[in-house]
């Protein structure tokens, strides 16, 4: 009996690995291959492309709910939520005239997002993901931002001072908008993502007197820092794969844009795709375990919801 | 036979006028009325509202399109870089400026360089200057995204940056194109932002916060001398407003403003005594710019314009 519970214990992890590991490796990704920027998904090798989200307005920047059910997306000038089960999009009620470059907290309840023009001071401003009043958590350039897996700080980029000809990685805390710098003050370091276990940031830096840029990382309180790989373009970090611990960027050389995987130790690199037209700001689909270790239980659940919604 | 003379010159000289008037007025603004935001015209006055540029080859970009100061050709972000509409022909020719994204364009005042800003693909973000046409472009000056305006000279930019590191505070200033060196036009503990020169080169209005600095998100807009003398609010919008020109040749300013989540379209008196409304559509419309007067555009480029004029009257005839 002891037996027959062990086997059917271990056959039941073995599905459950293979289901989990067939469902990971959605790749979120926009593309002008159709003419205009629009949504597209792809698997994690980058084979089986298909066009999710039409939009006349342009779609920059997706991010996935930690459930992965929905994406955050910039669309013309607004910040949509778009839901993949019933193709559902709503568009969330913001202050800016712009408002882009979306990101989600762990649990899912708030969206850190980037909000310009239409009089009102530019940065980065919080509010929940269901819309409501927005909070201006920062000042600063247009930047992607991360949430630390504790909901307490973000990860974002901006010059260290006015006119400068550089960018530095900072932690802000949430709310209040304390600055803690993470990176040297010298170089042109931008576009940080947070690895899904939040002990790693990848970003992209431009070293002093160098024209290319080239993707590094370090840990989540600015140590360790080095080079990861080295490129022969322009190259900007959107987000992590799941759950390998590899890095998604896109890289910009003669005029095109595509997009690629690199290790964790920059030890491989592959290119996704290769199309002639534009392929930018891929985001992978969270996986259902790895997302946030925290919070296990909320995760296998949104795991078991895409089950039922898919199959 | 004098006075003959006379009469000749003074009915050539009020039918110019009428002409000029009539040319006047043409306002390009951004709307989503029709789905996607797409390029408009509309009248002075706000009539006569049409569609000028369908977008299903590119994305209007946010942040205003940009007349050319012979009123022949208007520069936008469009599909994500900056592109030159020919206004009579619709032919739409992307700037080959050597950038990933580029956008936010304003014309120099004898319409030989534009300024822009270029972010993406592993650039320094900033405002960049480069030939109308084309060609290798140059940094100005790294910034946050920021609308610029030339000085009539050509010899500097307007522009707004954050002056302080992580604060809420955002000031304008003059940057000159050779060196990059910034002047400080606005120096107060609030955000002020957007400037643009009047058509006589005179006046800068902006947007600022600055009798409200404890709420980033109602802005008003301001005004100053050239010389940043003499700043004083203009008007105070509903809840905030967005400066994004001035009217030919009355020198008004144009704004956009929002009431109950709703972005529409005005216009106020220098004098800031009669705001006018100009759209009020519920669909977002915003970035409106007027097509230079004929006439007063640079009193430095006088004959440029007038020449800009005699070209639009046989081609719009």
């Amino acid at each position: 009996m002891v037996e027959w519970t062990r086997t059917l214990t271990v056959v039941a992890s073995l599905a459950l690995c293979v289901s989990v590991c067939a469902h990971a490796g959605d790749i979120a990704f926009v593309s002008v291959r159709d003419g205009l920027p629009n949504l597209y998904l792809m698997d994690e090798d980058g084979s089986n492309i298909r066009r999710i989200l039409d939009a006349p307005d342009g779609i920059l920047a997706p991010a996935w709910s930690p459930d992965g059910e929905t994406i955050a997306v910039g669309i013309g000038r607004s910040l949509s939520l778009f839901r993949l089960r019933d193709r559902r999009r709503t568009d969330l009620d913001l202050p800016g005239a712009t408002n882009d470059l979306p990101s989600w907290s762990s649990d899912g309840k708030r969206i850190a997002f980037n909000a310009a023009f239409g009089g009102i001071v530019r940065g980065v401003y919080t509010a929940d993901s269901v819309g409501g009043r927005a909070e201006l958590l920062s000042p600063s350039q247009q930047t992607r931002t991360a949430w630390f897996p504790d909901g307490n700080r973000l990860i974002m980029s901006d010059r260290p001072v006015a006119g400068a000809l550089a960018s530095v990685i900072f932690a802000v805390e949430v709310p209040g908008g304390k600055r803690k710098r993470l990176t040297d003050v010298n170089n042109w370091n931008y576009a940080p993502a947070l690895s899904p276990d939040g002990q790693t940031v990848a970003f992209a830096a431009k070293p002093a007197l160098q024209d290319d840029t080239q993707i590094y990382v370090m840990d989540p309180e600015g140590r360790r820092e080095r080079q990861l790989i080295e490129t022969d373009g322009k190259v900007y970090v959107t987000g992590w794969t799941y759950p390998h611990q590899g890095i998604l960027y896109y890289e910009w050389q003669g005029g095109n844009q595509d997009i690629w995987a690199v290790t964790g130790d920059g030890s491989q690199t592959r290119r996704l795709t290769r199309h002639p037209a534009q392929d930018l700001d891929a985001v992978m689909r969270p996986g259902p375990l790895a997302a946030n270790p925290l919070r296990l239980k909320a995760s296998v659940w949104g795991f078991m919801k895409r089950l039922t919604a898919y199959r | 036979m004098r006075s003959q003379q006379r009469t000749r010159w003074l009915v050539g000289a009020l039918t110019l006028c009428a002409c000029l008037c009539a040319q006047a007025g043409e306002i390009a603004f951004i709307s989503s009325r029709d789905g996607p935001q797409q390029l408009y015209l509309m009248d002075e006055g706000g009539s006569n509202i049409r569609r000028i540029l369908e977008s299903q080859h590119g994305v209007v970009g946010a942040g205003g399109p940009a007349w050319s100061p012979d009123g022949d050709t208007i520069a936008l972000g469009f599909a994500g870089v900056v592109t030159l509409l020919g206004v009579r022909d619709g032919k739409l020719t992307p700037l080959d400026l050597g950038f990933p994204r580029s956008k936010l364009p304003s014309w120099s005042w004898d319409g030989s360089r534009i300024a822009f800003f270029a972010v993406g693909g592993g650039i320094v973000r900033g405002i960049y200057v480069a030939d109308s046409d084309g060609g290798a472009a140059e940094l100005v000056s790294p910034s946050d995204e920021t609308r610029t305006s030339w000085l009539p000279d050509g010899s500097g930019l307007l522009m707004a940056d954050r002056a302080a590191f992580g604060g809420v505070t955002s000031d304008v200033f003059k940057v000159d194109i050779e060196t990059g060196k910034r002047t400080n036009m606005t120096d107060l503990n609030a955000w002020d932002y957007a400037p643009t020169v009047s058509p006589d080169g005179a006046s800068i209005a902006f947007e600022s916060n600055r009798d409200n600095v404890a709420d980033p998100l109602r802005i008003h807009v301001y005004a100053m001398d050239i010389g940043g003398a003499g700043q004083h609010r203009i008007l105070e919008a509903q809840d905030r407003a967005a400066v994004t020109g001035w009217t030919y040749p009355h020198q008004g300013i144009l704004y956009s403003a929002v009431r109950q989540d709703n972005w529409d379209i005005w216009t106020v008196t220098r004098d800031g005594r009669s705001a006018r409304r100009l759209t009020t559509h519920p669909a977002l419309d915003m970035d409106a710019v007027m097509k230079p007067g004929p006439l007063p555009v640079n009193p430095l480029n006088l004959k440029a314009s007038v020449w800009g004029f005699m070209k639009r009257a046989v081609v719009d005839r």
